[in-house]
């Protein structure tokens, strides 16, 4: 209740701001909000809906790929110094580029579909949680994995009872920037040679000059960033209730 | 039963290729039913020789044996209390607790059983849905303790359990393993009122506080400068009686600990004679 309150101050706030702006401007790129508001909502019983839906499902995907393939590996590379000798160097050579630039090989490789967008995204994921749950599984200090040693622990279970809750609120974390890299990148991708998601309904608004409309596609692509993130806040409290304490 | 016996035990590490030698020549023999205090300064290996017997650390020379037979890696009935990290944040005081019986495969029912009634005995039970951070430093130290208790063992090591607490809960916990310590050792084979633990606990205790080792150990093992060797092993039969920290008695024995910690190095200590309770010669 708290937050629903904190959230319509804010919207307010952003709105009011927006408006301003757009009477200083006064240009046609820039409507009013309310303009955009009567659009957006005749727009979402019809194709934004379609398009708010395939983008989230690519975005969706992708994270939910990126953790379960991340979040392992970043754990055993953060405990397992031998091969974390050896991948490591792979992993800080790989984590610095952009992996956008890999956008017309995926395109090619891939097809035009889903899946180029979805593998594209779930690497950027990928390297970012790899590399802070490594981090993190690194930083557990040797006497907690000791103290389950002492109890005649098993490696794997070392790594269900400490490495892995020990690892999580971090994880947390950097999925939650994670998520807002995806978005962004999602965009770049449905920008090209593709006829649905969130990113073409905005360029193809734009070539039409249809400035509210594609008002409306950036208003829809902010909600879907406020699901998300709202999402993870949800499973992040379930899933480490103790670290909030 | 446990009756542990090291002789000539030194342990080397390897740090940064350089070898440093944390144990030198450690003769000890710990009789089943007994409590050892190990005391010196930081850095005499002290932990070291903890961690020896609890096997998660492998000797570099000498032997190990508990009851008779050489120490291979983790003993069940061992059990082991850290000063710190031992608690895990993301569970529950029960599942702490807990976690022992569970990692060894304890069913269900059973472990309910077993970490209920410790819970209690410790004053924990209304706190068991509770994670460690809304406890209190005391509190966190009683669960270590009913972890390792719950385990049902015969070798009990400590670590510098206390060290992070104020004195009057240092105290009150203190009192706590000395009275789980005589209960278990006065029931023995007769099985009387308690009917659980027949067999007696050895308490091995690493501390770094005269009072502790005074009040805690009837043995006690004084480490020197020298690292890593036992410089003197001296006999405290007075102990056992948690009235004992306030007689005349105590105030002495703490003194002459004192005395042997401070001329632990430079007189050179004569070597330490395992068997042989010997009084500060040093």
């Amino acid at each position: 209740m708290e937050k629903l309150k904190s959230y319509t101050v804010a919207i307010f706030a952003i709105l009011a701001g927006w408006h301003l702006l757009s009477v200083i401007l006064n240009i046609q790129a820039l409507p009013s909000p309310t303009i955009v508001m009567v659009d957006f909502v005749g727009l979402v019983p019809g194709e934004l809906s379609r398009h708010f839906m395939v983008s989230l499902y690519r975005v969706g995907v992708s994270i939910l790929l990126g953790v379960a393939l991340a979040l392992p590996a970043g754990l055993i590379l953060g405990r397992e110094e031998w091969l974390d000798r050896f991948v490591a160097p792979i992993v800080f050579v790989l984590y610095p580029i952009p992996k956008i630039v890999f956008l017309p090989v995926l395109l090619l490789l891939l097809g035009l579909g889903d899946l180029s967008k979805i593998v594209l995204i779930t690497v950027i994921v990928f390297f970012q949680i790899l590399v802070t749950t490594r981090d993190a599984a690194k930083e557990i200090p040797g006497q907690s994995v000791m103290s389950m040693e002492s109890l005649g622990a098993t490696s794997r279970q070392i790594y269900t009872h400490v490495v892995y809750p020990a690892s999580l609120p971090k994880m947390f974390t950097a999925l939650r920037i994670a998520s807002g890299t995806a978005i962004a990148v999602l965009f770049f991708a449905e920008s090209f040679a593709t006829e649905e998601g969130l990113g073409y309904f905005i360029m193809d608004a734009w070539s039409r000059f249809d400035y509210s409309d594609m008002f409306g596609g950036i208003v829809a692509m902010a909600l879907m960033g406020l699901l998300i993130y709202e999402l993870l806040d949800v499973v992040e409290r379930r899933a480490c209730a103790w670290a909030k304490l | 039963m446990s009756h542990v016996e090291l002789s000539g035990v030194g342990v080397d590490y390897t740090n940064l290729g350089r070898t440093v030698t944390a144990l030198n020549g450690v003769d000890l023999s710990i009789p089943a039913g007994d409590a050892l205090a190990i005391i010196g300064p930081s850095g005499c290996g002290k932990s070291t020789l903890l961690y020896v017997l609890s096997g998660l650390v492998k000797e570099s020379r000498g032997t190990v044996a508990i009851d008779g037979e050489p120490l291979a890696g983790r003993r069940l009935q061992t059990a082991l209390i850290l000063q710190d990290y031992g608690l895990f944040p993301w569970k529950t005081v029960y599942n702490n607790a807990a976690l022992g019986l569970r990692v060894r495969r304890v069913d269900k029912m059973d472990t309910e059983a077993r970490v209920g009634k410790i819970l209690r005995r410790l004053g924990l039970w209304e706190m068991r849905e509770r994670y460690p951070a809304q406890l209190s430093g005391g509190q966190r130290q009683r669960v270590a303790i009913a972890r390792s208790l719950a385990l049902d063992p015969d070798l009990l090591l400590m670590d510098e359990p206390f060290s992070s607490l104020d004195a009057l809960t240092r105290e009150d916990l203190q009192n706590t393993v000395l009275e789980i310590w005589s209960e278990r050792n006065a029931n023995g084979a007769s099985g009387s009122s308690n009917g659980d633990g027949a067999a007696p606990l050895t308490i091995v205790l690493v501390t770094h506080s005269i009072e502790e080792a005074s009040f805690l150990g009837r043995r006690i093992a004084v480490m020197g400068d020298n690292p890593g060797t036992i410089a003197t092993l001296v006999d405290n039969d007075e102990m056992g009686d948690i009235d004992y920290r306030k007689t005349p008695g105590f105030y002495d024995h703490c003194s002459m600990l004192r005395g042997l910690l401070k001329n632990g190095g430079d007189s050179g200590a004569p070597k330490p004679d395992a068997e042989g309770g010997v009084r500060g010669e040093a």
